[in-house]
């Protein structure tokens, strides 16, 4: 064995060789070559050997692309989209209409660049129907105009709630059953001022377009009740550390106003309470951010006492609604959070239209017209889409509270049917100037 | 004047994490004159190890000893069968450091997937510390405190042992200490491993307040790289310091100006290698 390693190496390893020299070494080289080279052929053959699809149905099959950032800060909540498209085939048996449906899941990585390339291939190589999900505001905003030229229906599901995206230049072909930057925090904002009595606010956000008209929204409607925001605060998206962000935080409001999303929030949240915040200063959160169900087994004890606001929550006391989370509870092992039943009722209402044009889907005009339609008994209770296909929808107030050793969040108040023009004229609404453009206009 | 004390400490901590972080990567470069890109990987590879530690038995001491040393092994193992395959050949060596990252990358997500975790702290520092109106984690601390006793023994290994006077004789010459008689091989190898460790370290370590999760190897990397190029490639003074101005830039300047996150670290790194090439500490 030594003896044969010698013969290889022919002594090389052994002459001094001059500091950063190119000396080769052609043996190594070589059969690392050819390492590659059978590495190459073993995968190519793999390749071709793999079964290829199945002989194709009498009815071809409806494709839905599910877009969702399964890697990246937001993992967590990404998980939900899919899960909620998946239970909801389980539930029809994967058929909608007796045609077979098909979902395939792209992992878009939280980046908009990605968005875009996994929907192309979504659209181009896999021909999808439709697509659901997405929580990037920004990345649903980088596929509207692609989505808009190859007319393919897209259902936004996961979040992405940003004001531009249904209200300027609006597609028909993009709706959103999620729900819009100003329609949740408007009646936390004004809970907050009448009910929790504050007066003062700072708001904290992660600093991308959906996290700040988020808090913008809380900030305008704050002010509007009779409030004062005095300081805003943005950090980035996946901040490691908040310590610098809450070292800054003025200690002499009466509530923070957050929006940090995913594994920012619980680090947000246990940074907040180890600084000794905690009980001192109110935290609202806007929307589900830190008390997104999907995070609250890590955030939960220093989430304790939070408020949120949000279109959807597994402790809604509706028949419809139990239904809902004991099936995603057996099929899952956990709550189904915001983005489960988005991306559910996302499905539901592509099966609506599709009962309404009698299976096809490939008439687009007619299928369109038949989403916009929508009228379903959600988990959230009813919901239907507006002039700017954006869901009508419940909103709920809820308080994190330990209920036995559970933390759980409690409903403390329902406003139903709000839209995303707050009750204005659509018209009126959409002269007002964008949410995202009022960043750094409080606490001057 | 409260804010200015909480912030300082911040940075501080941040910095001394850097440290440990950057302490290996620059001893690696000093002594074989490669970048091991691998070094986010072993941050990562030891936060995670930590992390699964820490489920099993619920001690975050028995995580910060054990994942290091799967670490270092992992370490050695590398240098031993791909590394000193390529001896003195150093871009192949970088480019191989970078494919093992790159496969770490997929392994920690196939294995843990694209969750971002954080660790669980210890108990007895879970709490936060009162001095007056100043409230502050007392994690931090420790991290401050860890960072600065092995800032202390890295310095008496390398001033005061024999291994320490091979080390900092190979980084001068390596040509002569081999010529010395002293065995290169074994040397390399066991700093390479105990790069690995302290990359570990710094991921068990910052796992509470940093975490765990895809793309930290490579956001790490980065920072490391800004430290060891701001203090001077394989000085351990330089790692010191310039973990520490990057720390204190980070915290002071990420809070006020969270759009220029970037460019407060880098662009006095700019300037830095414009007065000074070779860094604050480094040698031509």
């Amino acid at each position: 064995m030594v003896g044969g390693k010698r013969r290889h190496n022919h002594g090389l390893q052994d002459i001094p060789l001059k500091k950063g020299g190119t000396v080769y070494q052609p043996r190594h080289s070589l059969a690392l070559a050819i390492g590659v080279l059978t590495l190459l052929v073993v995968m190519t053959a793999g390749i071709i050997g793999a079964p290829t699809t199945p002989a194709a149905e009498t009815k071809t099959p409806i494709k839905i692309g599910v877009l969702a950032p399964l890697s990246g800060p937001l993992a967590v909540l990404a998980r939900d989209i899919v899960d909620g498209a998946r239970l909801y085939m389980d539930e029809v048996n994967g058929e909608m209409v007796g045609r077979k449906v098909e979902l395939t899941v792209e992992d878009y990585e939280f980046k908009s660049a990605v968005a875009l390339t996994k929907t192309k291939k979504l659209v181009e190589r896999d021909g999808v129907h439709a697509v659901v999900g997405v929580i990037l505001s920004a990345a649903a905003i980088a596929m509207k105009d692609y989505i808009h030229a190859q007319q393919v229906p897209f259902i936004v599901s996961g979040a992405a709630v940003a004001e531009p995206l249904m209200m300027d230049k609006p597609s028909p072909y993009v709706f959103r059953t999620t729900f819009s930057a100003s329609q949740v925090p408007t009646p936390l904002a004004k809970f907050t001022y009448d009910k929790l009595k504050a007066r003062t606010a700072t708001v904290i956000a992660g600093d991308t377009v959906g996290t700040i008209e988020l808090v913008m929204g809380f900030a305008r409607a704050f002010e509007e009740a009779g409030g004062k925001v005095v300081q805003e605060i943005y950090a980035p998206i996946g901040t490691t550390d908040f310590g610098p962000f809450i070292g800054r935080l003025r200690r002499d409001v009466d509530v923070v106003a957050a929006l940090v999303a995913g594994a920012d929030g619980i680090r947000f949240i246990k940074q907040y309470e180890e600084f000794g915040l905690k009980g001192k200063i109110q935290v609202v959160d806007t929307a589900p951010g830190i008390t997104d169900i999907a995070l609250l087994p890590s955030s939960g004890p220093s989430a304790l006492g939070m408020y949120a606001s949000q279109p959807y929550v597994y402790t809604i006391d509706n028949p419809r609604n139990q239904k809902f989370v004991q099936a995603f509870h057996t099929k899952y092992g956990r709550e189904p959070g915001g983005p489960a039943e988005a991306t559910y009722v996302a499905l539901a209402a592509i099966h609506q239209a599709l009962t309404a044009t009698g299976g096809n889907i490939e008439d687009k005009a007619k299928f369109l017209e038949a989403l916009r339609h929508m009228d379903l008994d959600a988990p959230r209770g009813h919901v239907r889409f507006d002039k700017y296909q954006n869901i009508i929808t419940d909103v709920m107030i809820t308080r994190i509270d330990k209920v036995g050793d559970q933390i759980v969040p409690v409903v403390v108040e329902t406003i139903p049917g709000v839209d995303q023009f707050l009750g204005m004229a659509p018209e009126a609404y959409i002269k007002r100037p964008r949410l995202v453009t009022l960043k750094g206009t409080f606490g001057k | 004047m409260d804010f200015w004390i909480v912030q300082t400490l911040n940075g501080l901590s941040f910095g001394m994490l850097l440290f440990l972080l950057a302490a290996g990567l620059s001893l690696v470069f000093g002594l074989m004159r490669i970048v091991n890109l691998t070094h986010g990987s072993f941050y990562l590879l030891g936060a995670y190890i930590g992390l699964a530690v820490i489920e099993r038995t619920g001690s975050f001491l028995l995580a910060l000893a054990i994942a290091p040393l799967c670490v270092a092994v992992l370490g050695l193992l590398m240098y031993r069968f791909l590394l000193r395959r390529f001896q003195h050949v150093a871009l192949a060596q970088v480019l191989l450091t970078f494919g093992v990252l790159f496969i770490c990358a997929d392994f920690t997500l196939w294995e843990w997937g694209g969750y971002s975790y954080v660790l669980p702290k210890p108990t007895f520092l879970a709490a936060s510390l009162t001095f007056g109106h100043i409230v502050f984690p007392s994690y931090r601390l420790f991290v401050i405190a860890t960072g600065v006793v092995i800032a202390l023994v890295l310095w008496l290994v390398l001033e005061r042992t024999t291994l320490g006077s091979m080390v900092r004789a190979g980084v001068d010459d390596e040509e002569m200490v081999r010529g010395l008689g002293i065995n290169t091989p074994k040397l390399f190898t066991a700093v390479f491993a105990l790069g690995a460790f302290l990359a570990a370290l710094s991921g068990v370590i910052g796992g509470p307040f940093v975490g765990a999760y895809p793309g930290a190897d490579f956001e790490v990397l980065l920072l490391a790289l800004v430290v060891v190029i701001i203090g001077g490639l394989g000085s351990m003074r330089g790692a010191f310091v310039g973990s520490l101005v990057v720390g204190l830039l980070d915290t002071f300047g990420r809070a006020p100006f969270p759009e220029l996150a970037m460019f407060t670290i880098f662009a006095p790194m700019a300037i830095i290698l414009a007065l000074r090439p070779h860094g604050l500490f480094g040698r031509a």
